[in-house]
């Protein structure tokens, strides 16, 4: 019988292989290669959908029943899993415009699934659920939370192959430069933008349910814990960059640095508090 | 937009790059409150970061920032900024929403990025029709209006999206209006009503009730204008295990000396009674004993505290149409077979259906008494005090209706528009002819592919019939 971690090695493996072949599509610019990379990538989102599902179905086998979205482990896998499935997503909507992307978006989708499985400070037992996270906003809060991260990580992404493109440009690379493969920047420049807009309607989303379900847990729908006060922040920079395109007119590369500015701070929202900071959100505590 | 008349002082409130400034400051500074530990004594910043660090702290009241005047008025300013800002703005957008579309010179949809021009066979009154028809088909409902040399058609769709960000902008004002309202400081030193908004907290020994609770602002009383009972209080666990499920607290309500509910709370499901909330947030024990009765058909429980001084009170309850009783006939100390000291009581039940039970109950071990019409689960274990968080927030639902504005106003603004469509059909030589425009003010490579099947569309039955 296969359970649920050996399912996640198989995804992270898929994960690993598919991004072998994206940046493979990078250098050697061959599109069957890309699609390979994509149909991988698929599989792998397909076999990350089934462990979830069965380390759920495993939460209730071991009698404590709950959502694979409770500790540092399960939101880190809900976190690559969110990544991938947006960007695969993406790359089905905006085609060859999107394929590069791959190469930079699913390593980071396999560093995330190998720091979960490997790293010794995140502990990978389905464990009981303290009585303040039994709720059902606590779902939908980390769902809508990690739809935007996951898109704010793509944005991201996107930004630093149109820093690297500009720089090319710049510096007169020779036409037979990887990152010639890339789309146009002002394509680059759009899909920041969208996928900003994107992550950002799913970041508010994520911000208000946190709210409610606070409310419903302490009475207090905003208490300026680290976290929160992390998350405004995170909010605030993404706000700063559409209002400064929108109505400075800032394209290229500062909007590419607001994106990875952005990630930083979502960055930070996610780690850096459950690792530096102690607030309501360090997993477990409370 | 910026008019000459207008008054500087208005005009930078009214601008975009005040609007920067003052984001990029408090997403700046709010980062400070998250590295330097928030509300601990002055003392403890001397103590953890140095008398120089501490006494910045102390000044910048950076150990209560987000509650700090600067802090404040930087989130005053930014409303101010934003009220000016859409003030400013709005009339011009009701302009365009209002606009008279039907006005335009039919000589500037030739001009416009998506036009197309088609013959129509027929006569002009015929075209005319077919035109108005074919739109109204395609969920184009039209306006008409006589030109020089024909009929101008026109029909939009989501002009009020262009309200979006008003929407948005507006759901920031009502959440942090909604804040105020429900901050319990505004309602001490504005207000000077503490009752309008407060948080506080009581705690409740099981059985135990009252009228009032503390205020963590002041630690005072605050009156409330009915009385909470804290029936019992229960832990459950995992099965198996030490590690809590659950909390739960069983409240009632009092009125007038009438219960007017009865309710059991747990974390995350708390009890909201006249706009006040009781969370259950924590519990301690309080010395002495306490008998609880299940009864496992109804679930109804009843607690006895026992008081070591004199336990062999009797205690009286009703069940159903039943009146049971229950005393501790002897109490003596015994040993666990772990070697603890525990103490083992003989206990007597009785009611009106049958014979006394007499039976042995053991502090922590439940026991089951089966009676003609009842069955009770019996256990002696610990009298628990419930920790009740209490909060009064009459911003709250000012706070929900204002995240569930923004959501639908960032709807709007990111993922609607506004979309127009024009048709002049008019007569070029004796030909009638039909000029199609469009504009939509976002996504126009969308609308663009929308536009080119309805002209497309509106060829081919044509090219059918010639
Ligand atoms: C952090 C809080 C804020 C949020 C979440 C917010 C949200 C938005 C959104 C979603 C848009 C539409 C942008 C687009 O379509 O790409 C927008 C536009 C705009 N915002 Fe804000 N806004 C905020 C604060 C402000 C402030 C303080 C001002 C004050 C000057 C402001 C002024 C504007 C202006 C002038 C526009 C463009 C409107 C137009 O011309 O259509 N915003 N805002």
């Amino acid at each position: 019988m296969m359970n649920s971690s050996q399912l996640f090695g198989y995804t992270t493996i898929l994960y690993l292989l598919s991004a072998a072949f994206y940046i493979g599509l990078l250098v050697f610019r061959n599109k069957k290669v890309g699609l390979v990379g994509l149909i991988l990538a698929s599989i792998g989102v397909l076999v990350h959908t089934g462990a979830l599902g069965l380390r759920w179905h495993e939460s209730y086998q071991i009698g404590i029943g709950h959502a694979p979205l409770t500790n540092m482990y399960e939101s880190l896998v809900v976190f690559a899993w969110c990544i991938t499935l947006f960007y695969i997503l993406l790359e089905l909507k905006f085609k060859d415009n999107a394929s590069v992307l791959g190469a930079l978006v699913m390593p980071l989708a396999v560093t995330t699934m190998a720091y979960a499985s490997f790293s010794t400070d995140i502990d990978r037992q389905i464990s009981p659920l303290v009585p303040a996270l039994q709720s059902n906003w606590l779902i939908a809060h980390v769902i809508t939370c990690f739809i935007g991260y996951g898109a704010f990580s793509v944005a991201a992404a996107i930004g630093v192959l149109y820093l690297l493109k500009h720089l090319a440009i710049k510096r007169n690379f020779s036409e037979t430069n990887m990152l010639s493969t890339l789309p146009e920047l002002s394509v680059l420049d759009d899909l920041t933008h969208k996928t900003i807009i994107f992550g950002f309607m799913w970041l508010t989303a994520g911000i208000i349910t946190g709210a409610v379900w606070a409310n419903e847990a302490w009475g207090t729908y905003w208490s300026w814990d680290p976290k929160e006060t992390w998350s405004i922040i995170t909010w605030f920079v993404y706000a700063l960059a559409l209002h400064a395109r929108f109505t400075r007119g800032w394209n290229g590369t500062r909007i590419a640095w607001l994106a990875i500015i952005g990630f930083i701070s979502v960055f930070f929202t996610y780690f850096g508090v459950n690792f530096l900071l102690a607030g309501l959100h360090s997993y477990g505590a409370s | 937009m910026a008019s000459k008349s207008k008054n500087p002082i208005w005009a930078f409130l009214a601008s975009v790059k005040l609007a920067l400034l003052l984001i990029a400051l408090l997403a700046s500074t709010s980062i400070i409150g998250t590295v330097i530990e928030q509300n601990q004594t002055p003392e403890h910043y001397v103590q953890h970061r140095g008398e120089a660090v501490a006494s910045v702290i102390q000044a910048l009241n950076l150990g209560d920032m987000y509650n700090s005047t600067w802090f404040l008025c930087l989130l005053g300013a930014f409303s101010l900024n934003l009220i000016v800002c859409s003030l400013d703005r709005i009339p011009t957008v009701i302009k365009i929403v209002r606009k008279d579309n039907l006005a335009t010179n039919p000589d500037r949809l030739a001009k416009m990025k998506l036009s197309k021009e088609e013959k129509i066979p027929g006569t002009l009154e015929t075209a005319k029709k077919e035109v108005m028809q074919y739109l109204h088909e395609k969920g184009w409902k039209t306006d008409s209006r006589d030109k020089e040399y024909g009929t101008l058609f026109f029909s939009q769709k989501g002009p009020w999206t262009r309200y979006g960000v008003y929407v948005v902008h507006l759901s920031i004002l009502i959440i942090l209006l909604g804040a105020v309202i429900g901050s319990p400081t505004v309602a001490t030193k504005i207000l000077d009503n503490r009752e309008f908004a407060f948080k506080g907290g009581i705690s409740l020994p099981e059985t135990a009730q009252s009228d009032f609770i503390f205020s963590y602002a002041d630690e005072k009383k605050i009156p409330l204008d009915f009385t909470v009972r804290c029936n019992y209080f229960d832990i459950h666990y995992y099965p198996g295990t030490s590690m809590p499920k659950d909390y739960l607290s069983s409240l009632t309500v009092i009125e007038d000396g009438k219960e007017v509910l009865t309710t059991t709370i747990e974390v995350n499901k708390p009890l909201i009674y006249k706009g006040i909330t009781f969370y259950q947030s924590s519990y301690n024990q309080i010395g002495a004993a306490i008998i609880k009765l299940r009864e496992t058909n109804s679930g109804n429980v009843h607690v006895f505290p026992v008081d070591p001084q004199n336990y062999s009170v009797t205690n009286t309850w009703q069940e159903g149409e039943t009146d049971a009783m229950i005393r501790i006939q002897s109490a003596r100390q015994t040993q666990m077979p772990n070697g603890q000291a525990s103490t083992e009581m003989k206990i007597w039940l009785m009611d009106s259906d049958g014979p006394p039970s007499m039976f042995p109950l053991m502090y922590g071990s439940p026991v089951i008494v089966e009676r003609p019409n009842a069955k009770y689960e019996l256990t002696i274990g610990p009298h628990f005090a419930t920790g009740l968080q209490v909060a009064k927030d009459p911003g709250v639902w000012w706070v929900y209706t204002g995240c569930a504005l923004m959501l639908i106003g960032l709807y709007m603004a990111f993922f609607m528009s506004h979309r127009k469509v024009w048709a002049h059909v008019y007569e070029r030589d004796g030909q009638p002819m039909v000029l199609f425009a469009g504009h939509a003010n976002k996504n126009t490579l969308g609308f663009s592919k929308t536009f080119s099947s309805l002209t497309q569309g509106f060829k081919k039955p044509q090219n059918n019939r010639a």
